[in-house]
């Protein structure tokens, strides 16, 4: 069957072209509306900016097909081979993609609202400036495995409110990506670039952080409890209203950082670079901060009780106010 | 150093520069308001006369700048078109006063805005300079509502296609679409076009000239819808009052709906009293001399963009304009030189004022003429009617329609002969004549002219059918500006096209874009494409070039 057969099959009122062979096709512009093309092997297929509404595509082998700027709302992608593909500017709004092999994918400035991602391997793929609202990328134990971002290019991606619960996002670049409310909990994120991303209000509990860049991003109220941040880079940022009870951020870079009203409760914050961070008002009841660098850091009516501070560097902190380690106020 | 020697200096550099005739062009539009194609002209222009023009014109270094933004609004190419102002306003801002003083300073020059730096850049971290960084949350909510009312890709187009230049869909163009991502798209066209009217205006063209141009005004409608937050969070530009602003607002709305065909009721509604500041309008219209009219020209310069304002609907031009606004709107150059100290005070603001005060007063003719039309229309169904009242129905309808569609036919044909009367007149460059009427002179020069469609639309619809001589005339559109004339035939599904210039055209260069042109086209009835550059006056062919043409 080659595609004219195909399209004009499909004008007579047939919808069924399950398991056809259309290697290397052209169909672009085609308009294939609900059609099922399940386990097609379409590799290659140039479907650029056709209508592919609610296409069954489920398990078809779309391996470097070009799908730029197609319309694939509602399309079934379930477990669909899309390695390689270029869905440049794609409209992919709702569809469904579980178990979809999307490595090294083109997702540039697609439109993936609502769109159910679970267990999607997205390794490597390019998702500049794309739109994950609502999109469902959640880990679910025995049924679906973690979504696999490893050094995908999410620069500049919408993913507000999304959940990410578990996903490996290790050395992937989020710079100036939009991670508000966005549920991350357990995610990996080792080595990461977070520069200029805006994660407020953002849900990260247990998430791995070691190592990753976060210059310039706005951490605002995020709930970090048990978080991992050790050696992460977070020069300057503004982590103010921050939950952070037991995280682990030893050897993280903290300078000039905004932590005042942070809940660091029994945070471990061993050979930390505190130095001239803002610290009013934080919570550091049971904290480690042995060897931390808090030098010329401000500490006004932090809370410190049992602090050992013995080891730290203190050399210009500002205590007004504090509750000291012994129950006295400074002054 | 002396004033002379600076002088000297700006002009010696001017002149050497690579893009003299474009440098030429550019100023003596800034000096005069008006576009000049003919290169004869440009070569004979002296570059001295020209810059100390402007700069008497323009005195002090932020009206020169303001000049040069505002025709860089107005004309296509706009990447080409800004590095060549970048070099004006480099030499030419040595001469002015503040520039010596800020210098001292270390003052930065104003530098009008490159998309090909950002282009070539995609890495530079655009949100820092933008000015959208101060709150990124407004772009992810733009592109947000942007993408659920609208196919990602066809805005990149779009917006490529609005500030760099035609999508071709080329892998080249492909490639550097990949290369920047729709935020970065969507920050240049905010920068590129400082009022939300401006930016919806040029887009509004730009997609109905684009391929599928429904599809695309679809697109465009989204995306200005979309992109509005964009301008409520920066100061709008200054406008002297309020009501200017709704002026503004209506004329670009109705030239919207003047675009396209069956959309007259649209902006009926607005006009069906008269409103109080039309005389003003008016008599200000009259007293102006209006070197600033011709800028509403600046529309059909050399570009392939080449967009008309107004491509039908030309009906007021025979009764309700009256002769002196025509012979106001024709080149008074002279005239415009004695009244030059006053006006070009306020040459960008007025300029702006003036133009939206223009196109109302278009609209207000064209729904007096729509009015007219819809009378004429009733009174000759009402006619046919009471003339076949013994008939049978249908018969009766049939008459009824045939008549009335006769009417629109023949005054179609006027209208298009009114417009080839004064495209004749524009391209000629003759004077109008306050006692002559415009009916004389379309017959007059309709006898020396063939006919043609000159709506741009009508033109790439003959063009897609391989009608050769619409081929003809939309090459020649963007070729001779460059002093090239274009001859093609077609034969057996292949498209002959001569390239005649003196001296011969580079054959990859001048190829490859007429090649692109016509891959945009899609023509149907064509398999290939030969393309051949000659001397002009001369048979021999001095090079050739064969593509298959396979559209997409």
């Amino acid at each position: 069957m080659d595609e004219t057969m195909l399209l004009e099959q499909y004008q007579t009122g047939e919808k069924n072209f399950q398991g056809i062979n259309l290697r290397n096709a052209e169909l672009s512009y085609a308009d294939l509306i609900s059609a099922n093309l399940s386990r097609a092997d379409l590799q290659g297929t140039n479907l650029v900016l056709a209508y592919l509404n609610e296409v069954n595509f489920s398990r078809a082998n779309l391996m470097n097909a070009k799908l730029c700027g197609a319309n694939l709302n509602k399309a079934n992608l379930n477990g669909a081979n899309l390695r390689d593909a270029d869905l440049q500017g794609a409209m992919l709004q709702g569809a469904d993609f579980r178990k979809a092999n999307l490595a090294l994918a083109i997702l540039m400035d697609t439109n993936l609202i609502q769109a159910d991602l679970r267990g999607v391997n997205l390794q490597g793929a390019d998702l500049r400036g794309a739109c994950l609202r609502g999109a469902n990328l959640r880990y679910e134990r025995r049924i679906y495995e973690s979504v696999n971002l490893r050094g995908a290019d999410l620069r500049g991606t919408d993913l507000q409110g999304v959940n990410l619960t578990g996903a490996d996002l290790t050395k992937a670049n989020l710079s100036g990506a939009n991670l508000s409310e966005a549920v991350l909990r357990g995610a990996i994120l080792t080595h990461a670039n977070l520069t200029q991303a805006n994660l407020q209000s953002a849900f990260l509990t247990e998430v791995d952080l070691s190592g990753a860049n976060l210059v310039g991003a706005n951490l605002k109220k995020v709930k970090l409890e048990r978080g991992i941040l050790t050696h992460a880079q977070l020069p300057g940022v503004e982590l103010c209203d921050a939950i952070l009870p037991d995280a682990k951020l030893s050897h993280a870079n903290l300078t000039h950082a905004d932590l005042s009203r942070v809940n660091l409760v029994r945070a471990d914050l061993t050979r930390t670079d505190l130095s001239s961070a803002h610290l009013t008002q934080a919570d550091l009841t049971d904290a480690s901060l042995a060897r931390t660098n808090l030098r010329n850091a401000n500490l006004s009516y932090a809370y410190l009780t049992r602090v050992e501070l013995s080891s730290a560097s203190i050399i210009g902190v500002q205590l007004y106010g504090a509750i000291m380690p012994n129950g006295e106020i400074h002054d | 150093m002396s004033v002379t020697s600076i002088l000297n200096e700006v002009v010696q550099n001017l002149e050497e520069s690579p893009n003299l005739i474009r440098i030429k062009k550019v100023m003596f539009c800034a000096c005069k308001g008006k576009w000049e194609n003919d290169h004869i002209k440009l070569k004979n222009m002296s570059v001295e006369t020209l810059v100390k023009e402007l700069y008497w014109k323009t005195q002090k270094i932020d009206k020169l700048y303001k000049v040069f933004e505002k025709i860089l609004s107005k004309i296509n190419k706009k990447t080409e078109y800004s590095l060549v102002i970048n070099t004006i306003l480099e030499q030419v801002s040595k001469l002015y006063l503040e520039v010596k003083d800020a210098k001292k300073d270390d003052i930065e020059i104003p530098r009008l805005m490159n998309s090909i730096d950002l282009m070539q850049n995609p890495n530079q971290p655009v949100g820092q300079q933008s000015i959208l960084s101060q709150d990124s949350r407004i772009l992810f909510e733009v592109r947000f509502k942007l993408m659920q009312h609208s196919n990602p890709l066809k805005v990149k187009i779009l917006i490529f296609s609005a500030i760099e230049r035609e999508f071709n869909f080329s892998s080249q163009d492909w490639l550097q679409l990949r290369s920047i991502s729709l935020d970065q798209l969507l920050e240049q066209l905010v920068q590129t076009f400082p009022t939300f009217s401006a930016l919806e205006c040029h887009v509004k063209k730009v997609s109905s000239y684009l391929d599928k141009s429904d599809e695309m005004l679809q697109v465009a409608t989204a995306l200005i819808e979309s992109i509005k937050p964009l301008y409520k969070t920066q100061p709008i530009h200054p406008s002297p009052s309020q009501d200017l602003e709704n002026r503004n607002k209506i004329a670009v709305e109705m030239s919207h709906s003047n675009n396209r065909v069956g959309q007259e009721e649209l902006y009926q509604p607005m006009f069906t009293q008269e409103s109080p500041n039309y005389r003003a309008v008016y008599q200000s219209f009259q007293q102006s001399n209006l070197s600033e009219i011709e800028t509403l020209h600046l529309m059909e310069v050399d570009g392939y963009h080449s967009l008309k304002p107004f491509p039908d609907h030309n009906y007021q031009l025979s009764d309700t304009i009256d002769s002196d606004l025509i012979s106001g709107c024709s080149g008074v150059s002279s005239e415009c030189d004695e009244n030059s100290d006053q006006q070009n005070q306020e040459l960008p603001d007025s300029l702006f004022q003036l133009e939206i005060e223009i196109e109302q007063q278009i609209h207000q003719s064209v729904t007096f003429a729509i009015s007219q039309m819809k009378t004429i229309l009733k009174d000759l169904e009402v006619e046919v009617e009471s003339r076949l009242q013994d008939y049978p129905e249908e018969v009766r309808k049939a008459t009824q329609y045939k008549t009335l569609k006769q009417f629109m036919h023949h005054f179609q044909d006027q209208i298009i002969e009114f417009d080839q009367a004064l495209s004749y007149m524009e391209t000629t460059g003759r004077e109008f004549h306050g006692n002559n009427n415009l009916d004389e002179r379309s017959a007059e020069s309709s006898a020396n002219y063939v006919v043609q469609p000159h709506n741009q639309n009508q033109m790439m619809e003959l063009a897609k059918r391989g009608n050769s001589q619409a081929i003809t005339t939309l090459i020649n559109q963007s070729l001779n500006p460059r002093g090239i004339n274009t001859l093609t035939t077609v034969r057996n599904g292949c498209l002959h096209v001569f390239l005649e210039s003196e001296p011969v055209s580079s054959k990859e260069s001048t190829a490859q874009f007429v090649h692109k042109k016509l891959i945009f086209l899609k023509i149907k009835s064509i398999q290939s494409i030969k393309i051949y550059g000659r001397k002009t006056g001369d048979k021999a062919i001095v090079w050739a070039q064969e593509f298959a043409y396979n559209h997409i």
